[in-house]
């Protein structure tokens, strides 16, 4: 793993800092790894030294120290250290017993997780879960009802007077379809709160949310007419949740030397929501894996941005399938073939329509697209293809990024992987010979 | 109008109120909207408005643009810096604060070994903040590097035409910064444009930028501070500061009149107290209880600007104590020297020690030591400096008052009256020495850790093992964290320095 991978397992800036201080050989007081973990020991502020440990196959942390951070400064200053200056630390069979015992531990937990569970009384299980699927249905067509009416009055009236409206009144909305449980169409309607009403444009987003909003509702209502993929893609919309356990072994898998091309997190509602962008070598397929955690606790994931996971990706069903969970992690691929890239825009846009066409709603797909150049236009910068077709970039995406991506490609066309959204692209990272260089996130 | 913002219209005014008509929609539009119920008005232009944002979308086609393509940077002749010594560059710009110095000696190893920086770190170096890094560091940028400083201004700045911007343009620290500049170039161009545009600054700009004129001042200076003084009025408290630094300027000025007056009147509150019926005659600092002719307040507040009341009883015992010490520090430290008849060590006894309870020591301290500075007398801080730092709690000098006097006096030339200074770097005695000194210092501030990365170029080569066999054995333990953060801090620059040496 290198020290940029490393660093993107952050879970913020302070936590980067403090390990990025503890990455220096004479803080620690032992320095050990094997094939499966790394081990170190460091004086902290108690009085017996903190037992710091990662286990390499999983990139997973452990350490005594009373941080709730995950992973905290010392685990991240041990990897970053090791990515560093791996002769600074002992190769080692002998585990001490702190070490073994949680390796041990996690690899039996590992192989439990991966037998099939053994059935309670099927047939009552079956009858509760239909019963709460029917109850929880009621309540969101319910829902669905109310705000479908909310949306035609909006438009009866007008948007002219939605800036004045007011937080509040999104927010009431909202929390009603929270109650109805369905908390997609919550956030649907949160989003009129995230409109800028001073940019030219909130007229066209107002009325764009409104028809997305109600779109999903109409779905809501023609739900047996659809096929059971897209049924599945409604219900999420809706705010179904989607958990391992409603995978079932019909559920697509996908082994592949995986690429994770980027990773963003944002916050919602106190829980931290992590999108990890993949691109399988073999497959050819794009994923979306998706982790949460609450506050800072920080989430644990054997995906490392920029890396290739070997890795088993469990797919859930949609028209588009798309979103994923690790199914199986078996380690590292640290060559980086080149992927398969579209020659142009146009070429991305037919895949992004026949996406559309089986999942009207699909966005922020990332989209590997080669000789692609930086060209400024006043002051906005955009990339542009070979047919001199151009796509602004994202706003997200910084001027220091802008030049990184500049320094990166001295101005010759380069093999980008984009992040197409909504009118907008965003680099995620790019083809840099034998290499995939991430783009600071 | 396209057909979508056709629609935006309609929703704007709201269904009931205008007519919305699907006949100027799609054609794949309409089709699919035949199915929906006309009836229900607001459903079926949701409807609408759902379908041609989907198909809108998928139909879109990318803009072409004629825009001329970047130029592409040209082909590189030197090669790249080899893998370790971009390892190395990581670990510098990993450094938390960053250490401009080793930084600075790294580029200059490469431009020794002909390399250039490797395109991953050309943004992160370009835009540390430090003069003496961008300097070594544009001989090793490379010609993508130099490509690359061409899209953003502040890379390309230089000198001369960016400090004219930051005056012009710029926020008050901005406008401070080019002042300094100007000043150090030409002090009476500085000064004129200070001038010229006074009248417009508000009184915080008129204070943030007066205090750049302590930088080369001179006589030349005295009518535009006179008539600056003139000018104010009133004695509200950021009033009282600028007129307060207008004093110390004109104090501070050569042959001023202020001057003169402080070194006349303070060496009168020095008397001869005979002893031993007469036979020896010791000299005692006696000074006013109340106010007199020269410790007056309309003097010292109203015409000078310091507080009228005691700001400190712990620090200063009465008014005029507080008075006495801010005029000593703006006072030339000589006039001591020839009223007391002694040296150095000998004026800073008189006061600290002979005249001053041990507790109201450090302001004291502070006044010698800012005079020393201000009329640049190394001997006199180094005797202050050293005997002050002996006294638990008299270092409480801020952060400020220390930039001030390294200024003034490097930190390595505090030691230069009594120790030697080898070609380069420090002899292992002196380093010693140093890192006593700053070993009893982080005992009151973690920031004297920064002290040994300003010196990160001088420090002798010692040992891992000599650093640890200079920290005491028996400091408490709440002291222990800054000793050893200080030891740990000094080995790294010394591994890092021995890394840059051995590329």
């Amino acid at each position: 793993m290198t020290e940029e991978q490393v660093l993107q397992l952050a879970p913020d800036a302070a936590s980067l800092k403090a390990g990025k201080a503890l990455a220096v050989e004479n803080k620690w007081v032992t320095l050990a790894y094997n094939s499966r973990v790394l081990w170190g020991e460091v004086q902290g502020s108690g009085k017996d030294p903190y037992r710091t440990q990662v286990d390499l196959q999983q990139t997973a942390f452990k350490c005594s120290c009373p941080s709730r951070k995950f992973p905290c400064k010392h685990g991240l200053g041990l990897l970053i250290l090791f990515a560093k200056s791996a002769p600074a630390f002992q190769n080692s069979e002998n585990e001490p017993t702190w070490v073994s015992e949680w390796v041990d531990k996690r690899q039996t937990k590992a192989e439990k997780a991966a037998e099939p569970a053994k059935e309670v009384n099927p047939e009552q299980k079956e009858k509760d879960r239909l019963k709460r699927q029917q109850q929880r249905y009621q309540k969101v067509e319910a829902g669905v009802g109310e705000l479908s009416q909310w949306l035609r009055d909006l438009v009866r009236t007008g948007t002219l007077n939605v800036p004045e409206k007011g937080y509040r009144y999104f927010e009431q909305t909202a929390a009603r379809m929270v109650d109805a449980q369905a908390t997609g169409l919550a956030n649907g309607v949160k989003a009129f709160n995230a409109i800028a009403y001073t940019s030219p444009d909130w007229q066209s987003q107002v009325l764009k949310q409104c028809s997305q909003l109600y779109l999903w509702t109409e779905a809501f209502r023609n739900l047996p007419e659809l096929s059971p993929e897209l049924q599945e893609d409604v219900k999420n919309a809706i705010g179904w949740g989607r958990s391992a356990k409603d995978l079932g072994p019909q559920a697509e898998c996908i082994t592949d030397d995986w690429l994770v091309l980027g990773r963003m997190s944002r916050e919602e509602d106190r829980i931290t929501v992590q999108q990890n962008w993949l691109y399988g070598y073999s497959s050819g397929r794009i994923a979306l894996v998706l982790n949460f955690s609450y506050q800072n606790a920080g989430v644990e994931t054997p995906l490392v941005p920029g890396r290739i996971s070997k890795a088993t990706l469990q797919f859930y069903p949609s028209a588009f399938p798309f979103r994923a969970l690790v199914k199986e992690h078996t380690g590292y691929e640290n060559r980086y073939p080149e992927a398969k890239a579209f020659q142009d825009f146009t070429q991305a846009d037919t895949f992004l329509r026949q996406i559309w066409q089986q999942q009207p709603w699909a966005d922020e797909l990332p989209l590997w697209v080669e000789q692609l150049v930086l060209i400024k236009a006043e002051r906005e910068w955009l990339l542009c293809d070979n047919q001199r077709q151009v796509m602004p970039l994202d706003p997200a995406f910084g001027e220091m990024q802008v030049f990184e991506l500049l320094a990166l490609s001295g101005g010759q066309p380069m093999q980008v992987c984009i992040l197409h959204r909504e009118g907008y692209v965003y680099p995620l990272g790019l083809q840099l010979g034998n290499s995939y260089q991430l783009l600071a996130v | 109008m396209n057909t979508w913002n056709e629609l935006v219209q309609v929703a704007l005014l709201g269904t009931e109120k205008s007519n919305f008509s699907p006949e100027s929609l799609p054609q794949p539009v309409q089709t699919l909207l035949a199915k929906a119920d006309r009836q229900d008005r607001e459903g079926f232009f949701l409807t609408a408005a759902a379908l041609t944002y989907q198909y809108e979308r998928s139909g879109k086609k990318r803009a072409v643009i004629d825009l001329p393509a970047l130029t592409p940077a040209e082909q590189e002749s030197r090669s790249e810096a080899p893998q370790e010594a971009i390892k190395l560059l990581k670990t510098l710009l990993d450094q938390l604060p960053l250490n401009a110095t080793l930084l600075s000696l790294y580029l200059q190893k490469l431009q020794e070994k002909g390399w250039i920086i490797p395109s991953a770190y050309l943004v992160r170096l370009l835009n540390v903040n430090d003069a003496q890094v961008q300097q070594f560091l544009l001989p090793v940028l490379g010609k993508r590097g130099d490509w690359l400083r061409s899209f953003h201004f502040p890379w390309q700045r230089d000198a001369e035409t960016d400090w004219e911007k930051s005056w012009q343009e710029g926020k008050v620290a901005e406008r401070k910064k080019a002042l300094y500049a100007f000043r150090e170039q030409n002090p009476t161009l500085a000064r004129q444009r200070l001038e010229e545009s006074w009248s417009e600054l508000s009184a915080r700009e008129r204070k943030e930028l007066l205090e750049v004129l302590l930088l080369n001042l001179s006589n030349d200076d005295e009518a535009f501070l006179r008539a600056a003084q003139q000018e104010l009025k009133g004695h509200k408290p950021l009033t009282q500061e600028i007129r307060q630094l207008i004093f110390r300027l004109l104090t501070l000025l050569p042959t001023g009149d202020e001057q003169l007056f402080l070194q006349q009147n303070l060496p009168t509150y020095i008397i001869r107290e005979k002893k031993l019926l007469g036979l020896i005659s010791t000299p005692k600092l006696v000074l006013p209880e109340g106010e007199d002719t020269f410790f007056s307040l309309p003097r010292f507040a109203q015409d000078w600007g310091f507080y009228g009341q005691n700001p400190d009883s712990y620090q200063y015992q009465s008014l005029s104590d507080y008075w006495f010490w801010e005029a000593v520090a703006l006072t030339n430290p000589q006039i001591w020297r020839e009223a007391l008849k002694t040296d150095w060590a000998g004026v800073v006894k008189f006061f600290t020690i002979e005249n001053a309870k041990a507790d109201r020591s450090a302001a004291r301290y502070k006044a010698l030591l800012l005079a020393s500075v201000r009329f640049n007398i190394p001997e006199l801080f180094v005797e202050a400096y050293q005997k002050g730092v002996s006294f638990t709690g008299a270092t409480t000098f801020s952060l400020q008052d220390y930039q001030l006097i390294f200024q003034r006096i490097p930190f390595r030339q505090l030691y230069l009256q009594k120790n030697e200074l080898l070609q380069g770097y420090w002899s292992a005695e002196l380093s010693r020495h140093i890192f006593q000194e700053l070993l009893e210092l982080v005992k009151s501030s973690h920031v004297y850790v920064d002290f040994a990365r300003q010196a990160s170029e001088y420090w002798y080569e010692f040992s891992e093992a000599e650093i640890d066999s200079l920290l005491p054995a028996d400091t408490p333990s709440y002291y222990r964290s800054g000793e050893e953060k200080l030891a740990a801090q000094l080995k790294e620059i010394l591994s890092l320095r021995r890394w840059i040496r051995a590329l």
